[in-house]
């Protein structure tokens, strides 16, 4: 009998701690959310290296514009690559939808203690399918986030800030997997001087650093 | 020698089939221009649907220079057609219409006459290029607008627009020099022939044949293919090579100016020593 009150206390404080730890992850999360929610529009510039094994292209500047609550226009100098996840506050989509928040621990990213939330959407239609996110208690910014999507593989995005009062970064670096052309190449080129080309199948890693300056935000 | 050049060029001119050329390049830019413009997104997601997964595209991707690219991959399957056409007639015709014996009464030189021949030849072959240039460039820019080029070799190349011109033109200049080749060996087999049709089909048959046969055959070939001038002819790619491509031109521009020294060559000293019978 003594055992099974033992137990049974334990399950409730167990299922108690659980239920609080997601409190905590969710208002944590929903401070991120409130911090940039109070951003009416800004403008900033962005240099975008892209670090592809099977990609030749330098570096390209281009004027990034955001209108609140969630569009973006980017003005790029000839042709520019852009990472599908992390330089439109994706974030934001999937904080502002349904999910279930876990608080699974802490770690130090670049001297931050940081909270590690995982994030799973409710909505069986999110392009995201599992997100953990590693976010500054004190500053309520995203410092890293690892987003596992349906179509486009996985991504880890970090965060680097320059000062303590934006919460815009200053650096972000995309790390990402991708498969060399499938397509024989064949049809913009040449049959005469390789014959056809079999490219590696196997995924490279990618890495797409933005780099942000001239910031020029405007609260609502 | 001018006036013997003017005279060929006006006898060139003269042809209706001299126009064939033009009226193909112009057809054939027409017809790819238009295509790429109705069917030219879909080709271009296919082709780099992988890449297409993982970024986004910022800018125009279809633009005049990715368009002039495409065409000039053609070149070494149409173009050297339309070049044997006219200079695969320019010794042969003469012979098949019975005009020698009265040209060469005139104080000119067999030597002199050969090379003005050629020359009328090599002009005509350079204008088609440069009639293919500027009618892909200029009819882009209207229907495409400008852009960085996109490559794709066996990686992606992606160009600034103001680092394209020059590759372009070290291009259409290669190209120029690829049919120069193609003129010289038409030109030779003209100087054998006593009608026009053989050196034509003479000249396609050839550079078919043993571009077949080198890309087949590249085990039996390879030690020879390096010094075949069919091995050369799309070598323009290289100026839009990032890594080795440049270096690897050197070469090719050596093979194909031994070519046309050969072939122009042996066309003289042949036609110096032939017996003028009609």
């Amino acid at each position: 009998m003594k055992a099974l009150k033992i137990l049974l206390i334990t399950l409730i404080c167990s299922s108690v701690g659980l239920t609080l730890q997601a409190q905590d992850a969710e208002s944590l999360l929903k401070a991120v959310v409130t911090g940039m929610d109070k951003i009416l529009r800004f403008e900033a510039d962005a240099l975008i290296k892209v670090d592809v094994d099977f990609i030749d292209i330098k570096d390209r500047k281009i004027k990034i514009k955001f209108e609140s609550p969630d569009h973006f226009t980017f003005d790029a100098e000839g042709l520019a690559l852009l990472p599908k996840q992390g330089m439109q506050m994706d974030y934001l989509k999937l904080l502002k939808a349904k999910y279930t928040a876990i608080d699974v621990g802490e770690e130090v990213i670049r001297t931050r203690k940081s909270r590690i939330i995982k994030v799973i959407p409710e909505s069986e239609d999110s392009e995201v399918i599992l997100a953990q996110l590693w976010i500054d208690p004190e500053l309520n910014r995203i410092m890293r986030m690892k987003t596992f999507t349906r179509k486009s593989g996985s991504y880890l995005i970090d965060f680097e800030y320059n000062t303590n009062f934006r919460p815009l970064p200053d650096l972000l670096t995309v790390d990402f997997e991708i498969s060399n052309m499938a397509f024989p190449a064949k049809a913009m080129n040449d049959l005469m001087s390789k014959g056809i080309q079999k490219p590696d199948s196997l995924p490279k890693k990618a890495r797409v650093v933005v780099q942000y300056s001239n910031y020029k935000i405007v609260n609502k | 020698m001018g006036k013997l050049i003017s005279i060929e060029l006006f006898k060139i001119f003269s042809k209706p089939r001299t126009y064939i050329g033009f009226g193909a390049i112009i057809v054939i830019v027409l017809a790819i221009e238009f295509g790429i413009l109705f069917e030219g997104d879909m080709m271009v997601g296919m082709i780099m649907q992988n890449i297409r997964e993982r970024f986004i595209f910022e800018g125009n991707v279809i633009n005049q220079y990715l368009v002039a690219y495409i065409i000039l991959n053609t070149l070494w399957i149409h173009v050297p057609i339309l070049v044997a056409l006219v200079t695969g007639d320019l010794l042969a015709g003469e012979a098949n219409s019975g005009t020698f014996r009265l040209i060469l009464t005139r104080p000119v030189s067999r030597v002199q006459l050969v090379l003005a021949k050629f020359i009328a030849g090599w002009i005509y072959s350079v204008l088609l290029v440069v009639v293919m240039a500027l009618l892909s460039i200029g009819l882009g820019l209207i229907l495409f607008g400008p852009g960085d080029l996109v490559v794709i070799t066996n990686k992606v190349n992606i160009f600034s627009s103001g680092d394209v011109l020059w590759r372009f033109a070290g291009a259409y200049a290669y190209g120029i020099l690829s049919m120069t080749t193609v003129a010289a060996l038409s030109f030779l087999l003209s100087a054998l022939a006593d009608n026009s049709i053989g050196p034509i089909i003479g000249t396609i048959a050839l550079i078919i044949g043993i571009t077949i046969i080198s890309t087949i055959g590249v085990s039996l070939l390879g030690p020879v293919n390096r010094f075949l001038f069919t091995s050369y002819l799309p070598s323009w790619q290289l100026f839009f090579h990032t890594d080795d491509g440049l270096a690897k031109l050197g070469h090719a521009i050596l093979i194909q100016g031994i070519y046309i020294i050969g072939f122009l060559g042996f066309t003289i000293w042949y036609f110096h020593k032939k017996d003028i019978l009609s």
